[in-house]
């Protein structure tokens, strides 16, 4: 399991858990969409490098920023 | 819009995630034009429109985009709010959660949330048909069965399911008075932060099986068709170099849009305006009643009026860049480089907005998840170059900037205009430099914005939405110029009974000359208060004025030096050419030049920094609900300003000889 911000290009994860420091920061997570169990794929760094776009389940783009990337454990989808 | 309606049998509130079509849905309901926009939050004010379904009247309400149970941004409480204070009340109440179809895992914990909290509830599977293009089928019935309240499926854009909708709204209103819920939202929200997050994360499981069990049609991760477009987009607008460059782009063509497109319209007003009041001046045979009409209603009115092509512009492709999801795009790619500065992108939405008008750049901060930056936003949106400031730009420039005068080929005076753009930007960052050593500092919070699919604009809504956001400005904003303008006539207009420098007492049917009116003395008064900035007393009743609004300081210098308008109606130019040859040509009592290069950069630096528009103050003192932000905001701006007009006042004189 790595977190988030360590996920390669285009390789599909999973989000096992939203480590975040509080419960304000993890309902906001969830809010928008990061749910446990999520499939999430890093789609490229914004031009100046932060935040990073990502695809969740396939139906959403979210930007999100080193911060809050480096707080969501995520493992590799085994086709 | 009839939000105070006396009777209304019961109120539906229409909730939910930003960009799920609820405006659009609102519009199609009530038959009125409602914002939509891409942009997380952009339904800044309460919308309310009215309905007879089954006789009876219903008041149908257009909540604030909700992200989360907390009240996060000024935005979500503000529905919060509204839906516990109506709960309260003795009537019919029902939330009406518009769920966007295609992604409906995301909205449906927050619908099942509240149910569970006791909150009557009806889920509105919304923009079905996006959905069907892409491949999904959801099974309303099977949601309904399982979720345990109502689930109607619709879309806004086609009126699809309308009917259903009437019929589940005339179901609240025959099931009556509405129950309270075991604990209100507000409750639970201050009691107890980490319990409502977690009794949120169960209705989160509960909705990934109750979604999967409804929706056929897709695998989990599998690719949305209208996601694909998006994505080949991003590569463009995102790319590392020619993300920046279209970024540049988009953004130079707003300005000169702004600028250029809303020039003529902004002329024809003006032209109206001073033939509506010359024709009042030739018909009205009293001369006070002539000059209050002519220089104080028509031209209060006018001097509101005048902003609103650029106002309607603005918010035209503001409106524009959101609505096909751009703009939630560009404040990413600006986010990394405002870091330093204690901003983030967050910021760039209110800030944009600012370049053409404080008053809507302040009323967009209501999107800022914290509150610090926010305030922070708020005080330093003023320092943007708004375009109240270009007429005295123009002014200063033209008479005492050489049009002749070349740099690398350039026009000294435009490369100056740039150059007050430019000087903006760099007290914006300097003003954002501070308050990073202030209380003010915000908390180092990680952003997680949501990019929406791009999408083609719906126009005409679009146009309709301009139209009521200028309404808005003309009667909200409007009212304070258009009261202070007739205070400023008043002022400039008596006494009727003054001392002429005979040392006789007059007493006059006609207005006073300036210097003897109620605003000469008051220029005089304060005088010494402007004199180390290198301003006299003529100056100083413009800067007066000029709180008004700031263009009127060309019109207060124009009374003062007794223009005939005559003389400028041939003109093509933005400022009266004899104004510029008086402010050039002036002289004191001892035949010196009155005013030099040293005193326009001292004014164009006081115009950059300082709050001169009493309709800022007022937005600042609504949006953030008191005395303290606003004298704070007038307070630093005006010092700000007098420190830096009075350095380049004394440099420039130092350097010049």
């Amino acid at each position: 399991m790595i977190s988030l911000s360590s996920t390669v290009l285009n390789t599909q994860y999973r989000i096992v858990e939203l480590a975040l420091p509080n419960a304000r920061e993890r309902l906001h997570a969830i809010a928008m969409g990061l749910h446990p169990n999520s499939v999430i794929q890093k789609i490229r760094p914004t031009p100046f490098g932060d935040p990073v776009e990502y695809l969740i389940d396939g139906e959403r783009l979210l930007a999100i920023d080193h911060a809050v990337s480096a707080h969501i454990v995520v493992e590799e989808v085994i086709p | 819009m009839s939000a105070s309606a006396p009777s209304y049998h019961a109120t539906i509130a229409l909730a939910g995630r930003p960009n799920t079509g609820k405006s659009t849905l609102f519009n199609a309901l009530t038959g009125r034009n409602q914002r939509i926009g891409n942009f997380a939050g952009s339904t800044v004010e309460k919308a309310s429109g009215s309905r007879v379904v089954n006789g009876c009247t219903v008041e149908i309400v257009d909540l604030p985009g909700t992200t989360t149970p907390l009240p996060i941004t000024t935005d979500q409480k503000i529905a919060m709010d509204f839906i516990d204070r109506e709960i309260a009340k003795d009537q019919t109440f029902c939330i009406f959660w518009v769920a966007e179809a295609s992604t409906l895992e995301l909205d449906l914990p927050f619908a099942l949330f509240f149910h569970r909290l006791g909150y009557p509830i009806t889920l509105i599977v919304n923009m079905i048909d996006e959905a069907e293009k892409n491949g999904l089928a959801i099974d309303c019935a099977r949601l309904e069965k399982d979720l345990g309240f109502r689930v109607v499926a619709s879309s806004g854009k086609t009126k699809r399911g309308m009917h259903d909708i009437l019929h589940a709204i005339a179901t609240s209103i025959k099931a009556g008075q509405t129950t309270m819920p075991v604990e209100t939202i507000s409750a639970l929200a201050l009691r107890d932060e980490a319990h409502l997050c977690l009794t949120h994360s169960e209705a989160l499981t509960d909705a990934h099986t109750i979604v999967q069990n409804a929706t056929r049609g897709r695998t989990r991760g599998a690719l949305l068709p209208i996601m694909k477009t998006s994505l080949a987009l991003d590569r463009f607008f995102l790319h590392p170099v020619l993300g920046p460059i279209l970024f540049l782009v988009i953004m130079a063509g707003l300005f000169q849009a702004i600028f250029t497109w809303a020039a003529p319209l902004t002329d024809g007003i003006e032209w109206v305006m001073a033939t509506l009041a010359s024709a009042v001046k030739s018909h009205l045979t009293n001369p006070l009643l002539s000059s209050l009409v002519a220089d104080g209603l028509i031209a209060g009115l006018s001097a509101v009026l005048v902003f609103v092509p650029q106002i309607g512009m603005l918010f035209f492709l503001i409106g524009l860049l959101e609505k096909t999801g751009y703009l939630p795009r560009a404040a990413t790619l600006v986010d990394r480089l405002m870091r330093p500065f204690g901003l983030d992108g967050t910021v760039f939405i209110p800030l944009l907005s600012s370049f053409a008008c404080a008053i809507p750049g302040i009323m967009a901060t209501r999107t800022i998840t914290s509150n610090k930056r926010r305030l922070a936003t708020i005080l330093i949106a003023p320092l943007m170059t708004c375009s109240a400031r270009l007429p005295v730009y123009t002014l200063l420039i033209s008479a005492f900037v050489s049009s002749e005068a070349r740099l690398l080929g350039l026009s000294v005076q435009g490369l100056t205009m740039v150059g007050m753009y430019a000087l903006a930007i760099v007290f914006a960052i300097l003003v954002a430099l501070v308050i990073k050593l202030t209380p003010l500092r915000s908390e180092k919070t990680g952003q997680c914005v949501m990019l929406p699919p791009f999408r083609l604009p719906n126009l005409k809504e679009l146009a309709h939405f301009t139209l009521q956001r200028c309404a808005v400005f003309v009667f909200k904003a409007g009212k304070v110029i258009f009261v202070l303008s007739i205070l400023l006539w008043i002022l400039a207009s008596f006494p009727r009974v003054y001392t002429t420098p005979t040392n006789m007492s007059l007493v006059n049917s006609e207005p006073p000359p300036i210097e003897a009116s109620y605003l000469g003395h008051i220029g005089k008064a304060v005088e010494p208060a402007f004199a180390p900035l290198g301003y006299d007393w003529r100056l100083s009743v413009g800067l007066m004025t000029a709180f008004a609004a700031r263009e009127v300081f060309v019109s207060t210098l124009g009374t003062i030096f007794a223009i005939d308008n005559s003389d400028n109606s041939d003109s093509d130019e933005d400022v009266p050419q004899s104004l510029v040859t008086h402010l050039q040509t002036a002289t004191d009592e001892t035949g010196s030049p009155l005013y030099s290069l040293a005193t326009a950069v001292s004014l164009l630096l006081f115009f950059a920094i300082a709050l001169q528009c009493m309709s800022t103050v007022a937005i600042t003192y609504r949006e953030t609900g008191g005395i303290k932000w606003p004298a704070i905001q007038l307070a630093y701006l005006w010092t700000f300003a007098y420190v830096a007009a009075f350095l380049g006042y004394r440099m420039t004189l130092w350097f010049i000889f």
